[in-house]
């Protein structure tokens, strides 16, 4: 199995968790991906990502300066964002447990045969 | 308060001009690839939605490089794929939008189509020509899109092809002036015909010196064959000059001249094309 389709519709919820906290920039974004572990990340997935959640209303964007100096383009949750937001976490959580759920089954019965 | 909206995409493409500059050769190349491969994707993108986000990507890949990655390490092995997710998540212009990029095609192919024609010795206009060239262009503006889009990302996308296909445009121009029916000829006086070259250029001047810098070295030659075609047809319009252009010695002057004129022409062309490619 491709390991980007299970990650594709993970990672929208992975960019607005990140993204609550405080308000980010592109590059930002990617780098806190990987450092979360998704090493394999590029870019490339990211700028859609962040476009069609814009778009769709979770995320806003503001130009402002930077620490380094440029302008640059920030991205914020929304209210709808949240709330996406706290849905994805609740759905995840009974996504895994039903999912460990099985795995442990499946170790159980591999273990008694 | 579309002035300023639209400074604003002026000021981010000049911005994006700069900021390339400061990329290694090797990113460069990536991110220039990229940038041609979204900006021809389709001609009813959006300016104001395309360019905030090819600024954003160059600013983050110039973070990357100063971080020691390569913009291939950044963006990722497969541009292309990752451009077209990036490029369905565009909106297209809405109608207003669309007839105004039509007017303009219009008016810019509208000017060369009536410069054209006035610049003989003849004094009528087709006016339907004006219509069929200027969808013409569309259609030629399209094809340049489509066929810089499609050759980004492929390695020997057959150049030869793509000659013969803009020089069957090229000459279908010229087949369309000679096979369009008479339906909509004006006919005009010398001294009407005089009144609008002079102007056609004097609006060409105006257009192309207010340019920025950059793109006003590019089109100067261009100016200066409208200035040289235009005084020509100011020539062959003039009572005083008329006859004598037209006589056998007029001819050969003249045909000389527009020789000379396209010398100058390309010469001027390749320099400021020069200049440019030295700058950046």
């Amino acid at each position: 199995m491709k390991k980007t389709q299970l990650l594709k519709g993970v990672l929208e919820g992975c960019v607005l968790l990140i993204v609550t906290d405080e308000e980010i920039y592109g590059y930002e974004m990617v780098y806190r991906l990987r450092q979360a572990g998704f090493t394999d990340i590029v870019a490339g997935t990211v700028y859609p990502l962040l476009q069609k959640l814009e778009k769709q209303g979770y995320l806003t964007s503001v130009i402002k300066p930077s620490q380094e100096g440029p302008n640059r383009k920030y991205y914020q949750i929304t209210d709808q964002g949240r709330q996406y937001c706290e849905d994805f976490i609740i759905q995840w959580l009974e996504i895994t447990s039903h999912v460990d759920t099985l795995i442990n089954k499946e170790r159980v019965n591999d273990d008694r045969s | 308060m579309m002035i300023g909206h639209k400074r604003s995409v002026a000021h981010m493409i000049d911005q994006n001009n700069q900021l390339r500059t400061q990329l290694t050769k090797e990113n460069k190349k990536y991110y220039e690839d990229l940038l041609i491969y979204i900006r021809t994707a389709g001609l009813f993108y959006r300016d104001e939605e395309i360019e905030p986000l090819l600024l954003e990507i160059l600013q983050d890949i110039l973070l990357a490089q100063s971080d020691g990655q390569s913009a291939q390490d950044y963006y990722g092995q497969d541009p292309k794929a990752r451009a077209d997710e990036l490029i369905q998540t565009l909106g297209k212009m809405d109608f207003y939008q669309g007839m105004k990029l039509f007017g303009l095609i219009f008016a810019i192919s509208s000017f060369f189509s009536i410069f054209n024609g006035l610049i003989a010795p003849n004094t009528s206009l087709n006016l339907l020509v004006l219509l069929f060239n200027a969808g013409l262009s569309a259609i030629y503006v399209k094809l340049i899109f489509v066929m810089l889009h499609r050759s980004i990302y492929r390695k020997s996308f057959g150049r030869i092809l793509m000659w013969l296909i803009l020089s069957a445009i090229m000459a279908s121009f010229v087949f369309v002036s000679i096979l369009t029916p008479p339906v909509w000829v004006i006919v005009l006086s010398d001294r009407i015909v005089i009144s609008i070259i002079v102007l056609l250029m004097l609006v060409a001047t105006t257009v192309i010196l207010s340019l920025k810098s950059g793109n006003r070295n590019i089109w100067l030659p261009t100016l200066f064959i409208v200035w040289m075609f235009g005084l020509i047809g100011i020539l062959f319009h003039l009572p005083a000059t008329a006859t004598w252009m037209t006589s056998s010695q007029g001819s050969i002057v003249m045909v000389l001249a527009i020789a000379f004129i396209y010398l100058f022409f390309t010469f001027l062309s390749l320099r400021s094309l020069k200049r440019e490619n030295n700058q950046q």
